[in-house]
C-alpha cells in the first residue's frame, strides 16, 4: 500500500515538474534514462505567432503533457536578435550548451537522450499542427526510443554476426536516430559503411561505374547478402545499381525488377517512394518501347534475358 | 465568368498556399486546365509607353524617363510567362512549376555586368523660357550647401515627427479628385502642375523648402509625379480597367501609400504595375483598408510589372504573402517593413520554381526559424553532384523519381534528395523569404551563396568568393556595395524622402523649361541625401542635357560624390565617376596634374575596401581613357602605382589592372610595343621599390600573388617570370624548400621558364599565395590547387617550342589510381593534339613517358579522366629539348 502510495507520489511528481518551469537543461539531462528520454519544446518566442499558439495550446494547457510518457520535459524559447534580458532568458534554461544538430524548425518537440543527441523530433507545420497529431508522432518516437535502447543494451552484450543484427534492427527503426556511438566511445559497430566522395556519390555506386552489368550485379548481391547493412543502406545500395542498369541500357524488366525489390525493403520510406517514382518515370515508358519493339530486337537491349529478378537472378548477361 | 466565381477561386487558391492543404493544391493542379484565374490578356499592355498620345505642351511622361535599369518600351510580348502556351495552364497558377528543380550551371548565377545605361533626357515642354530661368546656377558656395543640409535635416525631422504621431505613417488623406475625374488626367494633371508652381513660385529655393513641410502639398508632389511616371494614356488605361479609377482615387488620397508606390524604388513599367494593382484591388478591395495589405499589393504589383512576371504569378504571389500574413504565419519581422524592403520580398525572383507559392509554403511550414537561423538553413541540404543512383545535379533524373513524393515542390524535393551550391543557396535565402524576411541569392565566379538581412544589416552566407552579384536589385547594379547603398538609403527614410520629392521636383521643374530652379532642387536633392543613387544619375543626366561644358559644375559633382557617397562606398562612388562624371570632366580638364590630383583625392577615401573588395579596374581605366597620349597614359599609370602601392588592400588589384591593361594594348606597332615594356618596366621596378619588413610581408606577397595569378591567366609568361623571382627575391621564407626525389627523363626541364595555369576558381583564401604557382615549375616546389575534370587540367606553357621527352607531377598527397592521366600537346594553347604517354602513378608522383611520340610542342597539358577530382601540385616538369629556332619571341 505505502510502496504504490509513494509510488503514485513520485508520477505525480515528475508529471508536474515541468509545469512548475522550466528546469536546466544539465538537470532534465541527467534525469533521462532509457525509458523516459528528455522532451524539449523549443519554440519562437518573439519573433513567431504559430510558436506563440502552440506553445499556448500545447504547455500552457498540457496537452501535450499527455502523450509525454512521463519523459521529462523542458520549454527551450528561441529568441531572434535576443536582447540582454532575453539572452538571460535563454541561458537560464540552456546554461552554455547549444541545442542538438537536426532541428530544422520551429515549434518542434525534440527528444534527446541523456547525452543531448537528438534521437527523434516532432517538427513542420503537418506534424506539429495540433496537440493530437503532434502528440501521435510524440508518443511513437517515445515508444521507439525505448525500443532501440533495448536493442542497443542487447547488441552491447552480444558479439559478432548477433552483435550486428541487433544494430541493424536498431538503425532500422523508422522515427528514431541512432546514437553517435551505439557501442561506446572508438568501438566501431560493424555495420557496413556507405562511405560518399567529394562530391557526395556513394562510393558503391562509383566503383559500379567501370563495372560489367553482370560483374554489378555480383557486386551488389554480395554487399546485400552480407547483411551488415541497414534497411535504408540497401535501398542506397539498389539506387546506386539500378541508376548503373538504367545508364547502360539494361533491360525494362531487370529494372523494374530492381526498383521493386529496392521498394518493398521500406515502401514508406524516402527511397521507397523513389523506387516507386522511377518505376513510373523509366520502367514504364521502357516495357512500352519494348513492346511496341519485334520480338528480335528486344533481347539486344543489353539487359540481357533470363529470370528478372533483381537479387539472386541467374541472368545471361 | 462572374466575379463572384473568380473571387471564389482566389479564396481557395489563397486558401491553399496558406494553409496544410498542399496534397489538395496538387491534385487542382494536375487536373485538366480550368478556367483561367487571372485577368483576360487584353489588360496586359504596357502603359509607360503611351507617351506618344500625350498632348505636346504637358506631355508628362516626357520630363521624367530618366531610369537607369528600366526599358519603358518594351512591349508586352516580353512578358514573362504569358505567351500562348502558358494561357492553357491556368490550373498551374500559383504553382510550383519545377523551374527550379534542376540546378543551374553554376557559371551562371553571376549576373552579367551590363553595359553603363545611357542617361536619358528630360523632355521639355514647348513654353516659353521664364526671365531668369535660362541660366546654369554656379558652383554652390558653403553657405548654400550648409543652408540646404539644415533645411534638409528639419524637414526630415519633421515628417519623422508626423510619423511618430500616427504609429509609423503619415496617416494624411485628401479626397480632392474623384474616381472618374481619373479618366481626364490631363485636367488633373494642369490643376496639380498649377498649384505646385504657384505654391513653389516656380521653384524658388525658399519656398520649395516651405512647400515641402505641408503634407497636402507632398500629396499633391505624389500625384503628379505619378501621372507623369505612368502617362496620360497609361492613367486611361489604368482607368478601363474593373475598378481602375476607384483604385487611382484611393491611391492618390493616401500619402502613405502614393508614397510607397512612388517614392520607394525605381518606377520601371509603372503603368502595367498600377493595372496589376488595379486587379489585386478589384479582387480583395474590402481587405485594401489595411495599410499592410496595401502594402503587400502595392509591391507585388510594382515589383511584379517591373521584373516583367505574369499576372498570373502576381495574382498568387500576393495571395501567398496576404494570406499568411492574415493567418500570423510570417515572422513579426514582415509587419514592420517598408515599402522599399517589402519589395525585396513579396517581388523575389523565380514565381515559377523556388518562389512560387507552394514552394514558399512549404518552406513557410517547414523552415520555421529566428532570422538569424536562416543563415545557416543552407545546411538542412545534403550537398551533392551525384545523388544516390549516380545521376548529375545538372540533369532532371537528380530528383525526377521523387517529385511525385514531394508534390513536385521545388524545396521539399531538394531537402529528401539533395543538391548543390545553387539549391542549398536557394533554399536558405528561400526559407527566409517565405517567412517575410528580406533575403536574396547571389552569384560569385562559378557558385551561388545567398545574403540574409539580419536586423539593418545583411549577411552572407555560404560565400567562398569576394565578388557577389546580388539576384535582386533596384538600379541595375549587381555589386554588394550597392546592395549595402540601398539599405543606408532607406534607413535614412526620411531624408531620402526629403531627397527623392527634390528630385520629383527638379524633374518637373525641368520640364517647365526652367533650367536655374531644376538644378537649384537637383543641389538640394544631393545635399539632403548624399546616398541617394538615383538623384546623383538623374542630377548627371541633366547636367548632361543643359551643361555638358560646364567643367565647374562637373567638378562641383565629382566633389561631392568623393566628400561624401565615397566615404563609405567606394565602389558606388566609382561607379558613378567612371560611368557618368569623369566622360564630361576629365577631357575639359587639360591639365595632368589636375586629373591626378582628382584621382588622388578619391582614393585617399578609401582606407580599405569599404563594404566589400571590389574592382578598381572601370575608375582606372575610366581615367586611363581620359589621358590623351600614351605619354599622359604612362605618367598616369605611374601615378596609380604611387598611390595604390601604398594601400595593402588596393596593391595588389593595380598590378592586375596594370598587367591587364598592358594585354589588351595591341603590341602590333612600335609605339605600342614600346608602351608595353614601359609599362611592364614600370610595374616590376615599382614592386621592386615596395619596401618589405616584417609587418609589410603578407601585404607584399599578397600583392604579388594577385599580380602573378593576373598575369597567368592573360598567359603573359614574362610577367608571370619577373614577378615569380620578384617574390622570391622579397619574400623568400614564404617558398618551400622541397627536395623532391624522382626519376627525371632525359634532356632538361623545359618548363622552369615558363607558365602554368590551373583550372580550378581560386578561394579568397589562396588568391594571396599565387607566387607559390610559379614555384610549382622550380626545383624547390610550391603548391598550386589543380582541378582535373574533362578537358580542364594543368595547362604548362614552355619557354619556348620543345621536343618533349616526358613530365613529372608531383602531387601534394597520393594521386587516386582509379583513372588514367593523358596528355595533350599544342602550338597555340588552342588546338590540342592527344598524345602517346605512358603514364605511370607512383604514390604522389606521375611520370608520363612522351619518349615515343616525342612531340615538338610550346604547350602541354595534363587530364584526367572521369569526374571532378581537385588536388594540389607541388611540382611540375617538363623534359625534353628546347627548339629556339621556332621561338616566338625571336621574331
Amino acid at each position: 500500500m505505502l510502496k504504490n502510495f509513494l509510488t503514485m507520489m513520485l508520477m505525480l511528481g515528475s508529471a508536474l515538474l515541468p509545469l512548475l518551469g522550466a528546469a536546466e537543461y544539465q538537470t532534465a539531462l541527467a534525469k533521462a534514462t532509457e525509458r523516459k528520454p528528455l522532451v524539449l519544446f523549443c519554440y519562437g518566442a518573439n519573433y513567431d505567432k504559430v510558436s506563440a499558439d502552440l506553445r499556448e495550446r500545447f504547455v500552457r494547457k498540457r496537452e501535450i503533457m499527455r502523450y509525454a510518457r512521463g519523459a521529462v520535459f523542458l520549454e527551450v524559447p528561441i529568441y531572434q536578435l535576443p536582447n540582454e534580458k532575453e539572452q538571460r532568458e535563454y541561458k537560464k534554461v540552456m546554461g552554455d550548451a547549444g541545442l542538438p544538430g537536426g532541428i530544422w524548425s520551429y515549434p518542434c518537440l525534440a527528444v534527446v537522450d541523456g547525452k543531448g543527441t537528438l534521437r527523434g523530433i516532432v517538427q513542420g507545420a503537418e506534424q506539429m499542427k495540433d496537440a493530437e497529431t503532434a502528440g501521435a508522432y510524440l508518443e511513437r518516437i517515445i515508444d521507439d526510443y525505448v525500443e532501440q535502447e533495448k536493442l542497443l543494451k542487447k547488441a552491447r552484450s552480444a558479439k559478432g554476426k548477433r552483435q550486428i543484427t541487433f544494430l541493424a534492427e536498431a538503425a532500422d527503426m523508422k522515427d528514431v536516430r541512432m546514437p553517435g556511438n551505439p557501442l561506446g566511445e572508438g568501438v566501431s559497430t560493424g555495420l557496413g559503411s556507405l562511405a560518399t566522395n567529394a562530391t557526395g556519390m556513394l562510393e558503391v555506386g562509383q566503383k559500379m561505374q567501370t563495372m560489367s552489368l553482370e560483374a554489378a550485379h555480383k557486386y551488389v548481391r554480395a554487399l546485400v547478402a552480407d547483411g551488415f547493412y541497414s534497411r535504408r543502406q540497401r535501398q542506397e545500395i539498389m539506387a546506386a545499381y539500378a541508376g548503373h542498369v538504367r545508364r547502360s541500357g539494361g533491360s525494362a524488366a531487370r529494372m523494374r525488377a530492381i526498383y521493386t525489390e529496392m521498394r518493398n525493403i521500406d515502401p514508406t520510406s524516402i527511397y521507397g517512394a523513389y523506387a516507386e517514382g522511377a518505376i513510373e518515370r523509366w520502367v514504364l515508358p521502357k516495357e512500352k518501347a519494348e513492346a511496341a519493339k519485334p520480338a528480335s530486337a528486344s533481347t539486344s537491349t543489353g539487359g540481357g534475358s533470363g529470370k528478372n529478378t533483381a537479387m539472386g537472378s541467374t541472368e545471361k548477361n | 465568368m462572374s466575379t463572384n466565381l473568380v473571387k471564389l477561386l482566389l479564396s481557395a487558391l489563397a486558401a491553399m498556399v496558406g494553409g496544410y492543404l498542399i496534397s489538395w493544391m496538387y491534385e487542382i493542379a494536375t487536373a485538366p486546365p480550368a478556367a483561367p484565374v487571372a485577368a483576360t490578356t487584353s489588360q496586359q499592355s504596357d502603359v509607360g509607353s503611351g507617351a506618344e498620345d500625350v498632348p505636346e505642351d504637358v506631355d508628362p511622361v516626357k520630363g521624367v524617363v530618366i531610369d537607369e535599369g528600366g526599358d519603358v518600351s518594351a512591349n508586352d510580348s516580353d512578358m514573362v510567362g504569358m505567351d500562348a502556351d502558358d494561357e492553357d495552364e491556368s490550373a498551374w497558377a500559383g504553382t510550383d512549376d519545377g523551374t527550379g528543380l534542376i540546378e543551374r550551371d553554376p557559371d551562371s548565377f553571376m549576373p552579367k555586368e551590363a553595359p553603363p545605361a545611357p542617361l536619358k533626357e528630360i523632355a521639355e515642354a514647348d513654353i516659353p523660357v521664364l526671365p531668369g530661368q535660362d541660366v546654369m546656377p554656379g558652383v554652390c558656395d558653403s553657405k548654400t550647401n550648409g543652408s540646404a543640409e539644415r533645411n534638409a535635416k528639419k524637414l526630415a525631422a519633421a515628417y519623422e515627427k508626423l510619423e511618430k504621431k500616427n504609429d509609423g505613417r503619415t496617416n494624411y488623406h485628401s479626397e480632392d479628385f474623384a474616381p472618374d475625374m481619373w479618366k481626364k488626367p490631363d485636367v488633373i494633371y494642369k490643376d496639380l502642375l498649377e498649384r505646385v508652381l504657384s505654391k513653389t513660385k516656380n521653384g524658388d529655393p525658399e519656398a520649395v523648402w516651405q512647400f515641402l513641410e505641408d503634407p497636402a502639398n507632398r500629396l499633391d508632389l505624389a500625384r503628379i509625379t505619378l501621372i507623369r511616371k505612368v502617362g496620360y494614356e497609361g492613367i486611361r488605361k489604368v482607368t478601363e480597367q474593373k475598378m481602375g479609377s476607384a483604385l487611382l482615387f484611393a491611391l492618390s488620397s493616401d500619402l502613405d501609400w502614393i508614397n510607397g508606390v512612388v517614392f520607394s524604388g525605381p518606377t520601371d513599367r509603372l503603368g502595367q504595375g498600377l493595372i496589376y494593382l488595379a486587379k489585386i484591388y478589384s479582387l480583395y478591395s474590402e481587405d485594401m483598408q489595411d495599410p499592410v495589405t496595401r502594402r503587400i499589393a502595392a509591391t507585388t504589383a510594382t515589383e511584379f510589372a517591373r521584373e516583367r512576371y505574369s499576372e498570373k504569378d502576381m495574382i498568387a504571389r500576393f495571395a501567398y504573402y496576404f494570406s499568411s500574413y492574415q493567418e500570423g504565419k510570417l515572422n513579426v519581422i514582415f509587419d514592420d517593413l517598408q515599402y522599399w524592403e517589402t519589395r525585396l520580398v513579396t517581388g523575389c525572383t523565380e514565381p515559377g520554381g523556388w518562389g512560387s507559392p507552394q514552394s514558399l509554403a512549404w518552406q513557410r511550414d517547414n523552415v520555421r526559424l529566428p532570422v538569424e537561423g536562416y543563415l545557416g538553413a543552407c545546411g538542412q541540404l545534403v550537398y551533392r553532384l551525384r545523388n544516390v543512383a549516380g545521376d548529375s545535379v545538372f540533369s532532371s533524373d537528380y530528383l525526377g523519381p521523387i517529385l511525385k513524393y514531394t508534390k513536385n515542390t521545388t524545396a521539399w524535393a531538394h531537402r529528401e534528395i539533395g543538391g548543390v551550391c545553387g539549391a542549398c543557396s536557394h533554399y536558405g535565402a528561400y526559407g527566409a523569404l517565405a517567412a517575410g524576411i528580406p533575403a536574396m541569392t547571389m552569384g560569385e565566379p562559378g557558385h551561388c551563396a545567398y545574403a540574409v538581412r539580419v536586423g539593418t544589416e545583411w549577411k552572407m552566407s555560404y560565400s567562398i568568393y569576394w565578388e557577389h552579384g546580388m539576384h535582386k536589385v533596384f538600379w541595375g547594379l549587381h555589386d554588394w556595395d550597392f546592395l549595402i547603398l540601398m539599405q543606408d538609403l532607406y534607413t535614412d527614410r526620411h531624408k531620402t524622402m526629403v531627397s527623392d520629392e527634390l528630385v520629383a521636383l527638379a524633374e518637373l521643374l525641368a520640364s517647365r523649361r526652367m533650367m536655374k530652379s531644376a538644378v537649384n532642387c537637383f543641389d538640394a536633392a544631393v545635399v539632403a541625401q548624399p546616398l541617394n543613387w538615383p538623384a546623383w544619375v538623374s542630377y548627371a543626366a541633366y547636367l548632361k542635357q543643359k551643361a555638358p561644358q560646364n567643367k565647374a559644375k562637373w567638378k562641383e559633382m565629382h566633389d561631392r560624390v568623393v566628400d561624401t557617397l565615397a566615404v563609405k562606398f567606394h565602389n558606388c562612388a566609382a561607379t558613378l565617376l567612371s560611368r557618368y562624371v569623369y566622360p564630361h570632366l576629365l577631357p575639359l580638364e587639360p591639365n595632368r596634374r589636375e586629373r591626378n590630383k582628382m584621382f588622388a583625392a578619391f582614393f585617399k577615401q578609401c582606407k580599405g575596401y569599404g563594404t566589400n573588395r571590389w574592382d578598381i579596374a572601370p575608375l582606372l581605366s575610366a581615367h586611363m581613357a581620359g589621358c590623351p597620349n600614351p605619354e599622359e597614359q604612362l605618367a598616369y599609370m605611374k601615378e596609380a602605382l604611387n598611390v595604390l602601392m601604398d594601400k595593402p588592400d588596393y596593391s595588389g588589384a593595380v598590378l592586375a589592372w596594370g598587367l591587364d591593361f598592358i594585354a589588351s594594348v595591341p603590341g602590333s606597332d612600335a609605339e605600342n610595343e614600346k608602351l608595353q615594356e614601359e609599362f611592364s618596366e614600370l610595374v616590376v621596378k615599382t614592386m621592386s621599390r615596395a619596401r618589405t619588413t616584417k609587418k609589410t610581408i603578407d601585404a607584399t606577397w599578397g600583392a604579388l600573388g594577385e599580380a602573378i595569378y593576373t598575369a597567368a591567366s592573360n598567359g603573359d609568361k614574362r610577367t608571370f617570370q619577373a614577378i615569380g623571382k620578384l617574390s622570391y627575391r622579397k619574400c623568400k621564407k614564404m617558398f618551400p624548400k622541397n627536395k623532391f626525389k624522382f626519376r627525371a627523363f632525359p634532356g632538361k626541364i623545359v618548363s622552369a621558364k615558363g607558365l602554368i595555369r590551373t583550372a580550378t576558381t581560386l578561394s579568397p583564401g589562396q588568391m594571396p599565395h599565387c607566387c607559390l604557382h610559379w614555384a610549382v615549375l622550380q626545383k624547390t616546389g610550391g603548391q598550386i590547387p589543380a582541378k582535373f575534370e574533362g578537358n580542364s587540367g594543368m595547362t604548362i606553357e614552355l619557354e619556348n617550342n620543345a621536343q618533349l621527352s616526358g613530365l613529372v607531377c608531383l602531387f601534394g598527397e597520393n594521386a587516386r589510381r582509379d583513372r588514367d592521366f593523358k596528355v595533350e600537346v599544342s602550338d597555340d594553347g588552342q588546338n590540342w593534339s592527344p598524345v602517346r604517354a605512358k603514364c605511370e602513378i607512383s604514390g604522389a608522383v606521375i611520370r608520363c613517358d612522351l619518349r615515343d611520340a616525342a612531340p615538338c610542342a610550346r604547350f602541354v597539358r595534363l587530364l584526367r579522366e572521369g569526374d571532378k577530382w581537385e588536388s594540389s601540385i607541388v611540382g611540375f616538369y617538363v623534359y625534353g629539348k628546347l627548339l629556339k629556332e621556332k621561338s616566338e619571341d625571336k621574331k
